[in-house]
């Protein structure tokens, strides 16, 4: 980074608008490679691997760094990565025993990192959406071990339900959808019907018996129906525009290839709506296909989604587009930013990747995959800066 | 199941109504008290059987709960029951039905013709109780306590329907065998076809000892229906309070349930004591198909009960000074410890989960202590009040984990019937 990049990083991180911080947790602190067990009849880890496919659930025992919780269900999760040699885990602290917690969640996510050879990118990936502002699921490195046999390195990823949305949003009785992914879609208005809707691809993680999906439909159809002229006034009451294309913005400037203008349409996000009221925001997730390339576009399918591609048609939302890439480059993707943190965890895990017998990668493709990381990101801030220089045309259909 | 009252006054009301009595007389029939008509040169009679049940049930030390999952604590109030039936008879044959329109799920209770042969034969057609445990097969208007023990609850066969023999073939020897299209027609845990047979004898004038059997084969839900996955057809661990301390699991093959029983009834005080244990095979329901070692569920219970008014103990309690002649009607004071446990028939070796396909069942128990008061002002009022004390085996599968008990329940009931 020169030093006039450095400059405009320090003047964009006073103006990156700052999500509530993540509160200090033993077993999201980033900085420890984590040790967790499980302990479960080894007939149905059998069984959780050969029906990987299934959501399942299984008893087992849990420890994190040797802080024991019993009787917790697990489950495969997942979509691309699901996988049977290595599954990642859902793990739901209630499911058996009524109100039990940990670390005061009723569920965490045991990420396989399948889709990674590096391990590294999803850490990265929510670090420069916090970076940005926008609230993202902590997340740290974990040995798993089943049965007292290694299994492999994984992420502890902080699941989104109520703490994370008490915390970070500053509010829990709303209605939380996760997107499920299950057909490529743009945010088209699909009709009235609420189950074109809910639950696919929007399945109610809250309320989950009496969701009142009235006002995403009214969200959506606004996007879609609301005049050209008054477009972003139409959406303002849904949604934080600013926050929205800052959003959008981040996963182009990491390169995300399968987030909210992903290759198949929409992915990888949960959607807010705030408690009483028609406002809605996007959270980040699942964020493993992220650095693809370090040429990867700026505006990357921004056309193939009806919000974005309408939002983006105005000029002054675009410039403001384009000023949060140019932020997210100067803030966060950048070496500055980054190549410490990867020279961090890359040491914190390197030997746990090596010994990790299960992951579909070679070592030689992990070491190859994070130097390979590193160049990218170099590349990458120089590929934003050329890219936001150069003037930008939008394709509306 | 939980009812819940529109008009629960209304139906305590008119029962209380009907229950003053009420005679009158035609040509060649007659009424008598309680509702009854009959015409003796046949011999035929009928009489009409009602009884409501309003219930007041208060949890305080369980848990709170939360916005996503509501706690138990609280108290809430409930019709429980409003039955209403004709019983009759005419020369060797007499017949019973009996509804309740306020239960929500399935509103009929028994319907069934019994033929009496001889005094050792009688067959019984119909919807009826299947014969394995004692208290079960007492109405619950007559019960000592609000609840029935968590063994006839839970591990006992209910109502199906079927054809039974029964009899008393020698003196103080009764005996009860039937076979039934299920164990508890309106139950998910419902086996399928079922044999049951119940032994009882007179060992002592006041002394009856009971022996009972049943055995059915349940067939585990494959598929499920509508988006819903297979639900297993195990049986469940509840107890008084409402508190599920064990999920049903996925069994298949045989289910088999063996009693015993002992009741002393000596003037106002009684003692009984029940054990019933059933076992469920569950071929092929690992979680790739393998079989799984059996569940059993065993339970067993003990109580006494004293009425303090000096009235004999009978299965209808008629008090013989009633408020109404300026006594105190008949008082009773009771108390029933029990124990309703779950696990495995296997060695016990590995994992022991709570997992509804687990290899190793992760044992769970129920004990509960219950102290009771009844009060009969006249013969067809009762007013009831329970405590109940449960404490579990298994801190981690309490209501509120680590804290195996006391959780207190209190219970309350007025009991109003035809007399």
């Amino acid at each position: 980074m020169n030093a006039r990049t450095a400059i405009l990083a320090v003047a964009c991180a006073a103006l990156v608008p700052a999500a509530p911080a993540a509160a200090q947790d033993s077993i999201y602190n980033p900085s420890v490679l984590h040790e967790t067990r499980l302990v479960l009849d080894p007939g149905d880890w059998s069984a959780l691997r050969q029906n990987f496919r299934s959501n399942q659930y299984y008893a087992a025992n849990l420890s994190v760094d040797g802080e024991v919780v019993q009787q917790v269900g697990i489950r495969s999760r997942g979509k691309g990565s699901r996988s049977g040699e290595k599954p990642g885990l859902k793990v739901d602290m209630n499911h058996y025993v009524s109100g039990q917690e940990f670390h005061g969640r009723k569920s965490l996510i045991l990420d396989n990192l399948t889709q990674d050879a590096t391990f590294l990118r999803e850490p990265l990936s929510f670090a420069v959406f916090e970076a940005m502002g926008i609230a993202a699921p902590r997340v740290a490195h974990t040995r798993l071990t089943v049965n007292d046999e290694y299994w492999g390195l994984y992420t502890l990823v902080e699941d989104i339900t109520k703490p994370f949305l008490e915390a970070r949003l500053g509010d829990k009785e709303g209605n939380l959808f996760s997107y499920e992914w299950t057909f490529a879609y743009d945010f088209s208005y699909r009709g009235a019907a609420p189950n074109r809707y809910v639950p696919v691809p929007f399945e109610p993680e809250t309320h989950v018996t009496s969701v009142d999906p009235a006002g995403l439909i009214a969200f959506i159809r606004t996007v879609n129906e609301a005049p050209d002229a008054n477009f972003v006034a139409a959406v303002s009451p849904f949604l934080d525009v600013t926050r929205f294309l800052t959003h959008v913005a981040v996963e182009n400037a990491i390169a995300e290839n399968d987030g909210i203008v992903g290759s198949e349409g929409m992915n990888n996000f949960f959607l807010y709506q705030y408690a009483g009221q028609n406002r809605f925001v996007f959270i980040p997730w699942d964020k493993d296909t992220t650095f693809v390339s370090a040429d990867f576009p700026l505006l990357h399918r921004v056309e193939t989604n009806v919000l974005v591609r309408r939002l983006l048609a105005d000029p002054a939302q675009m410039a403001a587009y384009r000023d949060a890439v140019k932020r997210a480059a100067a803030v966060a993707v950048n070496p500055a930013f980054l190549l410490p943190r990867i020279e961090a965890m890359y040491t914190l895990i390197r030997n746990a990747v090596l010994e990790d017998r299960k992951k579909p990668c070679c070592n030689e493709q992990f070491e190859l995959g994070v130097d390979g990381l590193k160049a990218l990101i170099v590349a990458r801030e120089q590929v934003i800066a050329a890219q936001s220089a150069r003037a930008v045309r939008i394709v509306r259909h | 199941m939980r009812l819940r009252p529109r008009h629960p006054g209304i139906v305590l009301t008119v029962l209380a109504f009907a229950s003053s009595g009420t005679a009158g007389a035609q040509e060649g029939w007659q009424f008598g008290p309680s509702l009854e008509l009959r015409r003796a040169d046949s011999g035929f009679k009928v009489r009409v059987n009602s009884y409501a049940q309003g219930d007041v049930r208060s949890r305080r030390n369980f848990t709170d709960g939360d916005d996503e999952e509501p706690g138990l604590n609280g108290t809430e109030t409930l019709l429980r029951r409003a039955r209403i039936g004709l019983e009759g008879e005419w020369r060797r044959l007499s017949f019973e039905a009996m509804v309740d329109p306020s239960d929500e799920g399935e509103k009929l209770k028994d319907l069934y013709a019994e033929l009496r042969v001889a005094k050792a034969l009688r067959i019984r057609g119909g919807h009826f109780k299947v014969p394995v445990s004692p208290e079960f097969l007492t109405s619950i208007a007559k019960t000592d306590f609000i609840e029935r023990s968590m063994l006839a609850t839970h591990l006992a066969p209910a109502r199906d329907w079927g054809v039974m023999a029964s009899g008393a073939p020698f003196k103080r020897f009764d005996y009860m065998v039937g076979i039934f299209e299920g164990d508890g027609r309106t139950q998910r845990a419902r086996a399928d076809r079922t044999v049951a047979a119940r032994l009882e004898y007179g060992a002592l004038k006041s002394l009856d000892l009971g022996a009972s059997f049943s055995q059915g084969d349940v067939t585990a839900d494959a598929d499920g229906e509508g988006d819903v996955g297979p639900v297993p057809r195990g049986l469940p661990g509840i107890g008084a309070s409402q508190f599920r301390f064990y999920d049903p699991h996925f069994v298949d093959g045989r289910r088999r349930r063996l009693g015993a029983d002992a009741r002393w009834t000596r003037g106002p005080v009684s003692v009984r004591g029940e054990w019933l244990r059933a076992t469920e095979e569950r071929r092929g329901q690992g979680p790739v198909f393998e079989d799984l070692p059996g569940e059993t569920g065993q339970g067993w219970v003990a109580s006494a009960t004293w009425l303090v008014t000096g009235d004999k103990k009978s299965r209808t309690i008629r008090p013989a000074r009633p408020l109404s002649k300026g006594g105190p009607g008949a008082l009773e004071i009771g108390a029933r410890y029990e124990s309703l446990r779950f696990d495995d028939d296997g060695d016990g070796a590995g994992f022991a989960g709570v997992g509804n396909r687990a290899r190793n069942i992760r044992a769970a128990a129920d004990r509960t202590f219950t102290g009771g008061l009844s009060w009969w002002p006249e013969s067809w009022v009762r007013l009831v009040g329970n405590v109940v004390l449960e404490h579990f085996e298994d801190a981690l599968l309490a209501p509120e984990p680590g804290r195996q008990g006391q959780y207190a329940t209190i219970l309350g009931r007025i009991q109003v019937q035809l007399p």
